[in-house]
């Protein structure tokens, strides 16, 4: 058998090798692929996401409506069990006699077990999770359009991650490695708004524009792409140069927990910075400054204007990731305050919108 | 890695370094050495695609015979990796998952035009196919006719092993077999060629 793909003899093997390598070469470096491959593939990445996206959700409310199943036949398992174990235990204690029988009233109206209580709801959240996926996958504009009313969509891409995750959108398009070195140095608290937009969007066209021409093109798509999570919380308007975010900030915020959470979680500069900061609890551009220092500044402000400020960008953040909301329901400010310093936001968050 | 030259058109990104120093190049497969960690999906499809579509590409068409169906799987390949960046979250696992789906996806092409061609009526004669104009390049060399007659495992090894560049482990990885099995493709490939050439 010949060994080691060079032939059976070593000297015209190498040669012929080299003869094959150089052909290969020769012919199939005359091919010039179409310049527009990055469009393409732009586009079969934006065109799939509506379909990962529905999956997910699909995938939830069936995992959910599964769990949900396992969960009433364990109870009526465990149910039985119990009530086989009485029973039991009546016949021992009284065998032969009849004395169980007028117990077995006195049982039947005992209170409920709780976790015969808590079926019902478990179907139902089960349900309405099912219910919301499916709504959502059915129909992707909702989602667009919820995103839009928010205003993430004024947004351009903000910091998602640490470093390089610029994130040379290739669904987002411009702004993205901007946004890293903005994200990584992150601009002096004292820098005022519009310059360090300006200063970030600028290194980002430029290096958008080197790396790949095609990516200008596509700043035009859907904003839920942008999605970069840190969207919500640098909101702010540090991002946006037009501080449509900071507009939106005051009027809603409720100041739930859930919002405080997504603060967290889509924030990516640690708390100390924001604690530096120290701004005024309203969003408006004029506290830009300290703003810019992060999503933290909501931080910065005493709980309660910080719920408040945090808000915006609550709003943001869930409509754009609808499964962070429902984790972040058991968390408070405090707490959260605290995973924003440990915790970076990481790529997940915004694939997620990336996906949407 | 070796900065640029340029003065003061010095790349600021790394995008721009490492074409500036040649990555882009034509067998470049090995992805040079900088901090890759931390890039997002959309970011690394970017770039990866500044590094390594062109090669990709011809090495598609090496081993599916057509310019755009070679560029439809590596899109394919590229979008896939965009979707599982999540897992990869590494630019040299990136590549190594862009060249296993490469590969898989031309193959899977050509198991689906074999049975096309099977159940296809057959076109008359003077009636050029689509891609015709495409596969004139490639069939002008010896070697390309004679690659295209030995079989698609032998002909993948030989082109990961003579245009890629690859080593056998890389290879091996690349086609999802063992090493061993990539010695003997790539032998027995050879010895087909060598002997299809001297026939002609």
């Amino acid at each position: 058998m010949v060994r080691s793909g060079h032939g059976s003899d070593g000297a015209q093997g190498h040669e012929f090798a080299e003869f094959v390598r150089r052909s290969l070469h020769a012919a199939a470096d005359q091919l010039e692929p179409s310049p527009d491959g990055l469009q393409r593939i732009r586009d079969k990445i934006r065109s799939r996401p509506a379909h990962a996206t529905a999956r997910r959700f699909w995938l939830a409310g069936g995992v959910s409506a599964v769990f949900s199943i396992l969960a009433d036949l364990a109870l009526r398992w465990y149910a039985a069990l119990v009530r086989g174990w009485h029973a039991l235990r009546h016949g021992h204690t009284a065998p032969g006699t009849h004395r169980a029988k007028p117990d077995r009233p006195r049982q039947a109206q005992r209170p409920r077990d709780w976790r015969e209580a808590i079926l019902r709801p478990a179907f139902a959240v089960g349900f309405a999770l099912f219910a919301v996926g499916i709504v959502l996958a059915a129909m992707p504009s909702v989602r667009s359009q919820i995103a839009t009313s928010i205003g993430f969509g004024t947004q351009s891409s903000t910091p998602s991650t640490g470093p390089g995750n610029s994130g040379a959108g290739v669904l987002g398009g411009g702004t993205q490695p901007g946004t890293a070195s903005s994200g990584d140095t992150g601009p002096a608290p004292g820098t005022t708004c519009p310059s360090s937009t300006a200063s970030s969007q600028a290194a980002a066209s430029q290096n958008v524009k080197k790396s790949s021409p095609a990516v200008q093109s596509s700043s035009s798509t859907p904003p839920a792409v942008h999605s970069a999570p840190a969207v919500s919380s640098s909101t702010t308007g540090t991002a946006s140069p037009s501080g449509t975010a900071t507009v939106t900030v005051s009027p809603t915020v409720t100041g739930t927990k859930t919002v405080t959470k997504t603060v967290t979680q889509t924030s990516t500069p640690p708390v100390t910075e924001t604690k530096q900061a120290a701004p005024t609890p309203t969003g408006s551009c004029t506290s830009s400054p300290a703003q810019h220092a992060g999503p933290a500044v909501s931080s910065s402000t005493s709980k309660a204007a910080a719920s408040k400020s945090a808000s915006p960008s609550k709003s943001a953040s869930t409509s754009a990731s609808p499964s962070q909301t429902a984790s972040s329901s058991s968390a408070d400010t405090n707490s959260t305050n605290q995973t924003q310093g440990s915790e970076p936001a990481d790529s997940e968050s915004s694939s997620p919108a990336a996906g949407s | 890695m070796s900065e640029p030259q340029h003065g003061d058109a010095r790349p600021t990104h790394v995008t721009e370094t490492l074409v500036a120093t040649g990555a882009g190049m034509p067998g470049a497969f090995v992805a040079p050495t900088t901090a890759r960690l931390g890039w997002n999906a959309d970011f690394a499809v970017t770039e990866l695609y500044s590094l390594h579509y062109r090669t990709l590409v011809r090495l598609a068409a090496l081993l599916v015979r057509d310019t755009p169906t070679a560029e439809e799987v590596v899109q394919d390949a590229f979008v896939a990796m965009h979707d599982a960046w999540q897992r990869l979250r590494d630019a040299e696992n990136a590549l190594a998952y862009l060249r296993q789906a490469v590969v898989n996806r031309s193959r899977s092409v050509l198991r689906h035009r074999t049975v096309v061609d099977r159940n296809l009526v057959k076109a008359p004669p003077d009636m050029p196919s689509a891609e015709h104009g495409a596969m004139i390049q490639l069939e002008r060399s010896a070697v390309i006719a004679a690659l295209r007659g030995l079989p698609v495992r032998q002909r993948e090894a030989i082109v990961l092993r003579y245009y890629a560049d690859l080593s056998e482990a890389e290879i091996a990885a690349a086609m999802g077999i063992s090493r061993g099995a990539v010695k003997s493709h790539t032998a027995r490939g050879m010895t087909a060629l060598r002997s299809a050439l001297e026939r002609e």
